[in-house]
């Protein structure tokens, strides 16, 4: 228990460290926001005129603590740009984004799972050699190129699904779905052939293990050991591999929404970059940096759920 | 079935790799309830015999031959998987060598018990399986047994786990269990439990055994029969009594010759080591290593003898002089050189006053005290040149603590070493008086140097033509020859690598030589050879040496002055001889105790 006490105080550490960060380096960007609503003609006095309205005029410090303080009350400020609250702008797009990361990530594992351990098992055959060629294939292929080409086979050529655009969960279920699958299976092919080989090679060091050879001796089969034994203990290493996997997601999402025109987080960070918004991509960075840093600390707990030799620590 | 019937029969079997042969043509019986020994070092094939019987080889190996179970109709080799594991665990059971890892590590010992079970139907319910297991688990003597049941594996210590391990092959009261090493890795009085509960359960109930092992006292406090393998053959085989009393083949001869560590004798490496598959000579796999070998071995040598269970394969064997003979039995009467009386008023190398290292443990609670473990209670010891001195104890002892103090390799918490006369530590002048031999030769010896250079890495000037000369010097010191300097340490044998450590260790004319378990990585045949080689360089250039091992035959044999720890606390010290003939500390007896003999 204390181990997950320690664990939230290292994150909540970690945030406000993360947050202060992402916010001095968008500080030191040249450009304030307040040159930016007025554009290039704007009169030095107007320019500190609306920087006062806005309070960029104020030290570095009392800037972060207004801006932290507004966060820590679900608060992100109000766009300089769009005049818009940023906050639920952020919520709306940052459900579709889940949405898509975890469909792709179940994608990656659906394949992953049964991939790695067929190409384990047929392991120095040609069954075995050919799986692993593919999840070669499938590493070297980058996300959006995966995507354009599901585009190709099954938006152009077959028709049967949408090309892009999103529609929300609440309108219409299988909608949505339909226009999810291409974006899923573009993020979660490539995942899910990198994670094959990670499968593949925890359990393949499993296997030499000498407790595989005690559940042989004692009877059980060698695809009931590979499962049974083999699959728990090999569950750990992949674990690692998972969490940073997550991570890579959220940012292979970004060009994966972009492919697919779906205003998820991705998107709304590349607007607000273009418009030089920057309190919204101040929103939108702290909000994947905090994503991030959940899913490691969701890994970290999953580890002392899989590997009793770490809880009685 | 006919009563008669033995229980397993092994005929001609084989075991190929893509490029050798590693079992070469054996076979043996073992009948209801007999216990049947395979005595073998590393490379003989022992273990991959007993891994064959139950088709449990590496992808890569491929059996040849027949194995019969008493009852099954199919020949065990030519069965698939699915028959093979409807006998696997039920019919016959296997314990391993390695009790750390043979346990899967996220699974409750209980419930690795019980798959056993439920895998074979022998138990209707879980329920009951689970009862059984507790059962099982009490009658294996596990202290709390319910509790273990519920334990994870490395909330167990070595012996438990191997109780547990234990526990998983007799789950369905099997015919036959297979042991391979069971007790290598645990602790003499361990050791003497698990086999002692071995024995004691399988008389009881029946159980056939066959008991592989590389430690003939073992294996003939355990065993009616033993079989010698060497080379993938089965060299000799009888009942134990006859083959460890009046040994027929010169192999066998020269493996008790090799074993037998009693003070005052010379143990007798056998020459050479054990070849690689590929490389063992055509006929006979021993007639390079052969005293008696002539051009008749190059023709492979029958089994031969009254009895089918009772055989030599030699051509010579009738020739033989009769066991003990002078030649090839360890020589007795060699004189000791005196070093014990002069070791008192030598020169003082070492000496610790109340040495002490404490480690703390990890944090309880936020704000918790952080416990203290004692790993060595406070030590005064004194090193002479010339004295050896042994340090025996049990897994957690403090045995390697101690070592690593005395080497400077770790900070004392309390008290300090003062080396030869000043306390400053044994780095800057004091480092090359003072060489460290580890028990993993290979892991202690890089990789990527040549034999040469990691000679004279501790030598001043290690390119000079000086050093050359001293590396080739050392080499034959070691008993190797000059071209194993050009070599890499893959290159070499387990004892080749000891040799080069201790070559390593002894190239800076080291005062003192510290060895940590020096030989329990090595065969027999070999272990000899290295403890010959540190006896001999202590002796003629008055070092003095530390040895540290769980084995008390390796203290006896090489050390003056023995020192027993237990958990890290020093319970008994003494000459060799005073504490071999009248331990007084109870622990110190119940160590002795539990050393096997050879029964015969």
């Amino acid at each position: 228990m204390s181990h997950v006490v320690r664990r939230t105080a290292t994150l909540l550490v970690s945030v406000v460290v993360a947050s202060f960060v992402v916010f001095a380096f968008l500080a030191v960007l040249p450009g304030n926001a307040a040159e930016v609503a007025l554009g290039t003609n704007a009169t030095p006095a107007a320019v500190a005129r609306l920087s006062r309205e806005f309070g960029t005029d104020r030290p570095l410090l009392v800037q972060y603590a207004d801006w932290a303080q507004g966060l820590l009350h679900g608060d992100f400020g109000t766009s300089y740009v769009t005049h818009e609250a940023i906050g639920p702008r952020i919520a709306n797009r940052f459900a579709v984004t889940v949405w898509l990361v975890a469909g792709g990530m179940l994608v990656a594992l659906l394949l992953a799972l049964p991939a790695g351990v067929l190409a384990a098992a047929w392991h120095r055959t040609g069954r075995g050699a050919l799986l692993s060629g593919l999840s070669q294939v499938g590493i070297a292929v980058p996300a959006f190129l995966a995507g354009i080409l599901l585009v190709y086979a099954f938006a152009v050529r077959v028709g049967a699904l949408p090309a892009g655009g999103y529609t929300p969960l609440a309108e219409d279920p299988q909608d949505w779905a339909r226009h999810l699958v291409l974006p899923w299976l573009s993020l979660g092919l490539v995942q899910g052939a990198v994670l094959t080989r990670y499968v593949r090679s925890a359990l393949l060091s499993v296997q030499r293990q000498d407790f595989m050879r005690t559940a042989r001796a004692k009877g059980v089969r060698r695809w009931a050991a590979l499962c049974r034994h083999g699959l728990p203990n090999a569950a750990i290493p992949v674990v690692t591999v998972l969490g940073l996997q997550l991570s890579n997601l959220l940012v292979g999402a970004i060009v994966v929404e972009r492919v697919f025109v779906i205003p998820g987080l991705g998107d709304l960070l590349l607007r607000g970059v273009q418009d030089r918004d920057l309190l919204l991509v101040q929103g939108v960075v702290v909000v994947l940096v905090v994503a991030v840093l959940v899913v490691n600390l969701v890994t970290d707990l999953l580890y002392r759920v899989l590997d009793p030799r770490l809880r009685s620590r | 079935m006919s009563p008669g019937e033995p229980l397993l029969e092994v005929t001609n079997l084989t075991v190929d790799s893509g490029s050798a042969r590693l079992v070469r043509g054996i076979g043996f019986t073992v009948a209801r309830g007999e216990r049947v020994g395979v005595i073998g070092e590393s490379g003989s094939g022992k273990s991959l015999t007993a891994l064959a019987c139950l088709g449990l080889l590496d992808d890569g190996l491929r059996p040849g031959g027949s194995v019969r179970l008493a009852g099954v109709e199919f020949d065990l080799l030519g069965a698939s998987d699915r028959q093979l594991s409807a006998i696997r665990g039920k019919r016959v059971g296997m314990v391993f060598q390695e009790p750390m890892t043979a346990l899967n590590p996220v699974q409750r010992v209980g419930s690795q018990i019980t798959e056993g079970m439920r895998l074979h139907g022998t138990r209707p319910t879980r329920r009951v399986a689970d009862e059984a297991a507790v059962e099982l688990l009490d009658r294996l003597r596990l202290p709390a047994p319910r509790q273990a049941a519920r334990s994870f594996p490395h909330q167990l210590s070595g012996g438990q786990r191997q109780r547990g391990v234990l526990g998983i092959a007799l789950s369905n009261d099997p015919d036959l269990l297979i042991c391979d090493e069971p007790t290598t890795a645990l602790d003499v009085t361990v050791q003497k439990e698990i086999t002692d509960l071995i024995v004691g359960d399988c008389e009881e109930r029946g159980t056939a055994v066959l008991f592989i092992s590389h430690d003939l006292a073992l294996v003939s406090s355990v065993c009616h029969r033993v079989l010698v393998m060497y080379g993938g053959r089965i060299v000799e085989s009888g009942p134990a009594d006859r083959v460890l009393s009046a040994p027929k083949h010169p192999y066998t001869r020269a493996l008790l010759a090799a074993c037998d560590l009693t003070p005052g004798s010379r143990a007798r490496a056998i020459p050479g080591v054990v070849p690689a598959p590929k490389d063992l000579p055509a006929g006979c796999g021993f007639s390079n290593r052969c005293a008696y070998a002539d051009e008749q071995c190059a023709a492979p040598p029958e089994p031969t003898g009254e009895k089918p269970d009772d055989t030599v394969a030699c051509w010579h064997h009738d020739a033989l002089p009769a066991w003990p003979s002078a030649a090839e039995s360890p020589d007795r009467d060699r004189t000791e050189p005196a070093h014990c009386g002069k070791a008192v008023d030598s020169e003082l190398l070492l000496s610790t006053q109340g040495l002490t290292r404490r480690y703390q443990g990890r944090r309880t609670g936020l704000f918790g005290k952080r416990p203290t473990f004692r790993a060595l209670e406070p030590i005064d010891l004194d090193l002479r040149a010339g004295q050896r001195v042994g340090v025996v104890g049990e897994s957690g002892a403090g045995k390697s603590t101690l070592l690593r103090l005395l080497a400077g390799l770790d900070r004392p918490s309390d008290g300090g070493v003062r080396y030869f006369g000043r306390a400053d530590g044994p780095s800057g002048g004091a480092g090359s008086r003072l060489q460290v031999v580890f028990q993993d030769p290979m892991g202690s010896l890089d990789p990527r140097l040549r034999v040469r250079e990691i000679i004279a890495e501790p030598l001043p000037a290690r390119r000079s033509a000086a050093a050359r000369e001293r590396v080739s010097e050392l080499l034959t010191a070691v008993g190797l020859p000059e071209e194993a300097g050009e070599r890499y340490p893959h290159q070499l044998s387990g004892g080749q690598r000891q040799r080069i450590a201790i070559a390593r260790a002894l190239a800076p004319e080291p005062a003192v030589l510290l060895a940590d378990e020096p030989v329990s990585a090595l065969d027999v045949s070999v272990r000899a050879e290295v403890l010959d080689l540190l006896r001999t360089a202590t002796t003629e250039r008055e070092m003095a040496l530390c040895v540290i091992s769980h084995d008390l035959g390796v203290i006896r044999y090489l050390c003056d002055t023995v020192l027993v720890l237990r958990d890290g606390r020093l319970v008994e010290s003494g000459t060799v001889e005073s504490v071999w003939e009248a331990p007084r500390h109870p622990y110190t007896k119940q160590l002795l105790g539990a050393v096997p003999r050879m029964r015969y």
